[in-house]
C-alpha cells in the first residue's frame, strides 16, 4: 500500500537504523540515529554522529550516514511492527541530536504515531521550543539528557551553555499531554557531574516539574573509544573509569529524595 | 519444590555419562536365530517370532538407583542392528565402526566373530538394504552417487517417526490388546480366501509379539526379585520389590497409578525400538496421557510432587539410554546418536481449551534436572490459550543452556495436520515428531523423512548444465548452458526443471521404499496400539492406521538456493554488474583468482535480513517445490515435504560446487531454514522476518529454525521477557518452530580443545540436541561458525 502523508519525501541524513534494541525505551525498539549534533560532550560514545555530513573512516572501510526520505525510514520501521506488538516497543529517534533535523524528525514521528507505532526520542533539548513542540505533540516518550546544572561547566564539557536546555525541560515538565512521558537522563561522568552537590541540585530542579516521570542515571562507559580511533579523533577522557555499582547506588539514594530514580 | 530427589538423579546421570557407546550384536543374533527356525512361514510371522525371541532372550539388567527399568541392548547406550533391514551395513563397516568419524560404536572382536559367522551369512542379499541395492534404478543411483540426493537411510532403518498409541496402551494394556486379537482371530476362517488369511496372519503376529513383550517385563520382575533377595540395604530392597511388582503388572495390564504408567510406557518404547532400530518413537503429549494418574495419586496421598518429579526424571534418563545405530553415512546426516524421541507439553485440549497442567511444567523441569540430550523436549505453544507462566518456564529452561525445549507455534502445527488430511477435531491433538515433523498419537502412518534433496545441488546443476563439479559426469538433466539464458525467466525455467527432476527422482525412490516396506517391514509391536489396525486386520506397514500420509521428502540448503537466485537476478539481470559468462567462469574456478566476482556475489542481497528483494524467493521457490512434491501419489497419499536438515547440510555440501551466492565449493550448505552463517547482519528479528516468508504450513513435515543466542542477552527478568517476546512474535509471524543454542563461542572452542571437560555440553545440532564433544570436528566448526546473535543486534 502507498503511504501518502505530509513530509513523506523530506530527506534527512541518517547515521544508521538499529533493530530490536532493548536499551532505548520500552520493549524492543527500532532506533533511528540521526546525524549531526550541536554539542561536543567529551564523553560522547557516538562520535560518528556529531557531524551532519556523511563521513568515512580513515581506512575507507566504513561510511557513516546516508541520505534517506522519511518514507524510506518508515519502511524500515514498519518491518519491525510484529516485534513491537508483544514487547510494547516502537520507534526511537536518537542521534547525534535529532533536533538538528527537526522537520524531518517531526514528519517521521507524526507518521509513526499515525500508524499506531509507539514513539520515543533521545535528545539534549538544545534547540528552540518551536522546533520541539511539533515533535512532542505526537510523542510517547522523551528521554532528555541533563548533563550539568551549572551553565559554564556545561559549556566546558559539552561546548554549549545550558539555559535553553533547562528552559525547555521546564516547559516540557509542565505540559499537560496525557500520553506523554518525560524521562530525564543523567550520564554520570566521574568527577564531572556526580558529586553530592551536583545530584542535590539536579534533584531539586526536577522535583518541581510534575510531568517528569523519572530520572535515569547512566554510568559512563567507554564503548565509543574504538570509533574515535577509526575516525582519527582524539579522545580526551582516556583515563576515565566506569563508576562502580556502589557509587551508582549512592547517587541514586541522593536524587531519590526528590524524584523517582532508576539506574 | 525441594530437590532432595536430585541425589538419585545425579547418580543416575553420572552413571549414564560413564558408559561408552557400544554395539550390541546379540539382538541381531536372536532375530536371525528365529528367522532360521521359522523358515517358510509368512514374513510377518517370522518377524514376530524373531521379536519374541529377542524379548525372551536378550540380556537384561537393573542398575543401582534405578526406579524404572529396562533397556534395548545388553547395556545402556548400546546400539542394536535390525539384520532384516540392514545387515550388510555392519559387514561393510566392520573394521571402521569402532573408530569412524560420526557416531562410532565400539564392537568387540568376539562380537565381530559372532556377527560374521551367525548373522551376516543368512541376510546377504536378503535384508531390505541389499534388496534396494539390487533393485535401485539407474537414474536414482546416478543422482545419489553424484551427491545430489540422499536416498538410502530408510532402507537402513525402518519405521519410527510416529507417535505410538500411548492412550491405547495405558487403557487396555498389552494383555487386553492381545485378547482383542485373539477374539478377532477366533471369528475368522481361513477358508474365506486370501484376504482373510492375511488378516489371520496379522492377528497371529500381534499375539506372538504381545507374548514376547509381556515375557520381557516378567523377566525384569524376576530379576528385581532375585536382586532384592541379595540386597542388604533395606531401602533398596523395598525399591526392588516394588520394581518387581510393577513389572509383573505392566505393560500387560492397565496401570493403576502414575509409577506403573511410566514403566508401562518405557517398556513398550524399548520394545518398539528393538523391533525396527528406528528413530523417533515419540512420547507425544505425556502431560495429557499421565495427568489423571498423577492427579489421583496426589489427591489420594499416595505420592508427593517430588516423587512424581523424581520418577519423571528417571524416565528421562532411561530414554536417553537408547542409542541409535545407523550406517556411517546416515550418521553424518544426523550425528549425535540421536533417537529424536520427542515429548511435548502444552497446546490445547479436545475442547479447544488450554491443555497446560502440572505435568506440562514438570516435563520441562525433568529436562532441567536430567540435562541430557534426550528426550527431545518441546512445547506446543498456543499463544491464545496457554498461560505466560508456561512460556516463562520454557524460557527459563532454554536460558539454562539446556537447548530445549524447542518451541512450536501450535497453530502452524495444527494447520500442518489439517493439510495432511486430518480433521480439526483430531488435529488439535497433534504431536511433534522426531526433529520437527508432525504426527498424531496412535492414528497416523508415514515415513516423515525418506531422504534429502540438495537445493544447493539444484543450483549447481543449473549453473553446470547437469554435470557434477566433482566428477564432471552428467548426473542430472541438462537444462542448457546458462550463458545462453537471455532473461531471468530463462534462468528460473532451468531452476524449475532441475527441481522437477530432483523431485521426480526422489518419488521414484519412494515407490521402491513403499514396495519393500510393505513386503519386508511388518511392525506388529507398533500395530498393537493402533486401534484401526485391530479393526481392519492390517499391519501399520500396510496402511492399517486411521490416517495414512504420503512419505516426507527433506529439503536441505534453503538459503543457498534463495541467495543464489537473488544474486543472479541482481548481478546478471537487474544491475548487470556481471555477465553470465563471467559468473560461470568464476564458479568453474571455485572463485580462485576471481575474488572480485566473489565479493560481488557476497554483496548481493542475502536472505535473513528482512529484505523483500531476496525473501520473495523464499516464498516463490518453496511454494513451487511443494506444489511439485504434492503431484506425486503413493498408496498412502501424495508425497509431503519438510525442511529438517539435521546435520545433513554438512555432508551434502561436499558434492556441491561453488554457487552464485558466493559460497565456495564443498562447504556446508545453510543450516535449517536459517540464513547462511555470517550473512544475516540485522539481528534475530530481521532473521525471523525473513524466515516467515517460507510457506511453513505447506511443509507438513515441519520447518526447522535454529537460533543461537549469547547468554548475556537473557540476563535477569527482563532477559526472560525478551525471550518470551521472541517466542510470541514467532507465533505471530507463523513460524512453525524455533530452537535456541544459548552457548557462547568461547565455551564451544574450549570444548574442541578439552573435550573431556565438556562431556555434558549440549548443543542443538538441528531438530535435536547432542553432546557437542561427540560430534565430528566439521559439524562442531559449523555450529561455532553460525552467526552468534548478541543482544538481538
Amino acid at each position: 500500500m502507498d503511504h501518502e502523508y505530509e513530509g513523506r519525501d523530506l530527506t534527512g541524513t541518517v547515521l544508521r537504523i538499529e533493530k530490536s534494541s532493548i536499551y532505548d525505551g520500552d520493549g524492543l525498539r527500532t532506533v533511528v540515529f540521526m546525524k549531526g549534533c550541536p554539542l561536543r560532550c567529551k564523553w560522547c560514545s557516538t562520535p560518528e554522529g556529531m557531524h551532519s555530513n556523511i563521513e568515512t573512516t580513515k581506512d575507507g572501510k566504513i561510511t557513516y550516514g546516508s541520505v534517506m526520505t522519511v518514507e524510506e525510514v518508515m519502511e524500515e520501521v514498519r518491518k519491525d511492527i510484529p516485534f513491537y506488538f508483544h514487547s510494547g516497543g516502537g520507534m526511537t529517534v536518537s542521534g547525534g541530536e535529532m533536533l538538528f533535523q527537526p522537520e524531518f524528525v517531526a514528519a517521521l514521528v507524526k507518521e509513526a504515531c499515525k500508524e499506531g507505532i509507539n514513539t520515543a526520542v533521545e535528545t539534549s533539548f538544545y534547540s528552540s521550543w518551536k522546533r520541539i513542540e511539533p515533535i512532542i505533540s505526537c510523542l510517547n516518550t522523551a528521554f532528555v539528557d541533563l548533563k550539568l546544572m551549572d551553565s559554564s561547566k556545561h559549556r566546558e564539557f559539552t561546548g554549549v551553555r545550558n539555559e535553553i536546555i533547562l528552559n525547555n525541560i521546564k516547559k516540557a515538565g509542565n505540559l499537560d499531554l496525557p500520553n506523554f512521558k518525560l524521562i530525564i537522563r543523567r550520564p554520570l561522568i566521574p568527577g564531572v557531574n556526580d558529586s553530592e552537590e551536583d545530584l542535590e541540585e539536579l534533584g531539586q530542579f526536577l522535583e518541581k516539574l510534575p510531568r517528569v516521570h523519572h530520572l535515569q542515571l547512566l554510568p559512563y562507559h567507554r564503548y565509543g573509544t574504538d570509533t574515535y580511533r577509526k575516525l582519527g579523533i582524539d579522545y580526551e577522557l582516556k583515563d576515565m573509569k566506569t563508576p562502580s555499582d556502589q557509587h551508582m547506588q549512592w547517587c541514586q539514594s541522593i536524587t531519590n529524595k526528590y524524584v523517582k530514580t532508576i539506574i | 519444590m525441594s530437590e532432595g530427589y536430585m541425589n538419585r538423579i545425579n547418580a543416575l546421570r553420572d552413571n549414564y555419562l560413564s558408559h561408552r557407546v557400544e554395539m550390541d550384536i546379540l539382538d541381531s543374533y536372536y532375530v536371525t536365530e528365529a528367522f532360521k527356525a521359522t523358515e517358510g512361514q509368512p514374513w510377518q510371522i517370522q518377524k514376530a517370532t524373531a521379536m519374541k525371541n529377542v524379548y525372551e532372550k536378550k540380556p537384561i539388567y537393573i542398575q543401582d538407583n534405578e526406579l524404572l527399568v529396562g533397556g534395548v541392548a545388553f547395556k545402556p547406550r548400546a546400539g542394536i542392528l535390525n539384520p532384516d533391514s540392514a545387515c550388510s551395513v555392519i559387514e561393510k563397516e566392520l573394521d571402521t565402526i569402532s573408530t569412524r568419524k560420526y557416531d562410532p560404536f565400539y564392537l568387540s572382536e568376539e562380537n565381530k566373530k559372532l556377527f560374521m559367522e551367525e548373522v551376516a551369512p543368512y541376510w546377504r542379499g536378503k535384508c531390505v538394504l541389499d534388496r534396494w541395492d539390487a533393485m535401485m534404478p539407474d537414474d536414482v543411483r546416478t543422482m545419489r552417487d553424484g551427491g545430489m540426493l540422499y536416498v538410502d537411510k530408510k532402507f537402513v532403518r525402518g519405521y519410527g517417526e510416529n507417535t505410538p498409541g500411548w492412550r491405547t496402551l495405558l487403557k487396555k494394556g498389552i494383555g487386553g490388546i492381545k485378547k482383542e486379537a485373539e477374539q478377532k482371530l477366533a471369528e475368522l476362517d481361513d477358508a474365506d480366501g486370501e484376504d482373510v488369511l492375511k488378516k489371520i496372519t496379522f492377528y497371529k503376529s500381534l499375539i506372538i509379539t504381545a507374548e514376547g513383550i509381556i515375557a520381557l517385563a516378567n523377566r525384569h520382575a524376576d530379576l528385581a526379585e532375585q536382586m532384592a533377595q541379595e540386597e542388604t540395604d533395606e531401602n533398596r530392597k523395598a525399591e526392588l520389590l516394588r520394581i518387581a511388582e510393577i513389572n509383573r503388572r505392566v505393560p500387560e495390564n492397565p496401570p493403576r497409578n502414575y509409577y506403573e504408567a511410566l514403566q508401562s510406557m518405557l517398556t513398550y518404547e524399548y520394545c518398539l525400538f528393538m523391533e525396527q532400530n528406528a528413530s523417533s518413537y515419540n512420547l507425544g503429549r505425556m502431560d495429557q496421557y499421565l495427568i489423571d494418574y498423577y492427579n489421583k495419586d496426589i489427591e489420594e496421598g499416595r505420592m508427593t510432587k517430588d516423587e512424581a518429579q523424581e520418577l519423571l526424571d528417571c524416565f528421562w534418563i532411561k530414554i536417553a539410554e537408547m542409542g541409535l545405530f545407523q550406517d556411517g553415512e546416515s550418521a553424518a546426516f544426523s550425528a549425535g546418536y540421536n533417537m529424536t524421541v520427542q515429548v511435548t507439553a502444552g497446546g490445547i485440549d479436545k475442547n479447544g481449551g488450554d491443555a497446560v497442567n502440572d505435568l506440562s511444567y514438570m516435563t520441562i523441569q525433568a529436562t532441567m534436572d536430567a540435562a541430557l540430550k534426550e528426550p527431545n523436549m518441546t512445547v506446543r505453544y498456543n499463544i491464545a490459550k496457554n498461560p505466560d507462566s508456561f512460556l516463562r518456564k520454557a524460557a527459563e529452561c532454554i536460558r539454562m543452556g539446556r537447548t530445549m525445549p524447542a518451541v512450536y507455534d501450535d497453530d502452524e502445527g495444527i494447520k500442518m495436520l489439517l493439510n495432511k488430511g486430518v480433521p480439526l477435531s483430531q488435529a488439535w491433538d497433534w504431536t511433534p515428531c522426531g526433529c520437527v515433523e508432525t504426527n498424531l498419537e496412535g492414528r497416523l502412518k508415514s515415513y516423515t523423512d525418506i531422504g534429502e534433496i540438495s537445493m544447493g545441488g539444484v543450483i549447481d546443476m543449473v549453473m553446470n548444465n547437469g554435470r557434477s563439479r566433482k566428477t564432471g559426469e552428467v548426473v542430472s538433466i541438462q537444462t542448457g548452458d546458462p550463458r545462453t539464458f537471455k532473461t531471468f525467466d530463462d534462468f528460473m525455467t532451468a531452476v524449475k526443471k532441475q527441481i522437477d527432476y530432483f523431485v521426480h527422482t526422489m518419488a521414484t525412490m519412494n515407490s521402491y521404499l513403499d514396495y519393500l516396506s510393505e513386503k519386508y517391514r511388518p511392525v506388529a509391536a507398533l500395530s498393537l496400539t493402533y486401534p484401526n489396525c485391530m479393526v481392519t486386520g492390517k499391519d501399520y506397514a500396510n496402511g492399517g492406521a486411521t490416517f495414512n500420509v504420503g512419505n516426507g521428502i527433506n529439503i536441505i540448503g534453503q538459503a543457498d538456493i534463495i541467495n543464489s537466485v537473488a544474486a543472479v537476478k541482481s548481478l546478471v539481470f537487474d544491475e548487470q554488474k556481471l555477465t553470465m559468462s563471467e559468473l560461470c567462469e568464476a564458479l568453474d574456478h571455485n572463485f580462485d583468482g576471481y575474488d572480485k566476482v566473489q565479493d560481488l556475489c557476497m554483496s548481493a542481497p542475502k536472505y535473513g535480513n528482512d529484505d523483500s528483494y531476496v525473501d520473495t524467493f523464499a516464498s516463490k521457490i518453496y511454494t513451487y517445490l511443494v506444489d511439485q512434491i504434492e503431484t506425486y501419489d503413493s498408496p498412502f497419499g501424495h508425497l509431503t515435504a519438510g525442511m529438517l536438515p539435521v546435520s545433513g547440510n554438512v555432508p551434502i555440501g561436499k558434492s556441491v560446487g561453488a554457487l552464485p551466492s558466493g559460497r565456495k565449493a564443498w562447504l556446508p550448505l545453510a543450516d535449517g531454514i536459517g540464513a547462511t552463517g555470517g550473512t544475516d547482519v540485522k539481528g534475530a528479528t530481521a532473521l525471523l522476518k525473513s524466515v516467515s516468508n517460507l510457506p511453513h504450513a505447506r511443509f507438513t513435515q515441519g520447518t526447522q529454525m535454529n537460533l543461537k543466542l549469547d547468554p548475556k542477552m537473557l540476563e535477569g527478568d527482563q532477559g526472560l521477557n525478551n525471550m518470551m517476546v521472541m517466542l510470541k512474535t514467532q507465533c505471530t509471524l507463523g513460524i512453525y518452530h524455533t530452537q535456541y543454542n544459548i552457548v557462547n563461542r568461547e565455551i564451544l572452542e574450549d570444548a574442541q580443545i578439552h573435550p573431556k571437560d565438556h562431556r555434558d555440553l549440549l548443543v542443538r545440532v538441528a531438530g535435536y540436541t547432542a553432546f557437542f564433544v561427540e560430534l565430528g570436528k566439521d559439524i562442531q566448526d559449523d555450529i561455532i561458525q553460525r552467526t552468534e546473535i548478541d543482544q538481538f543486534n
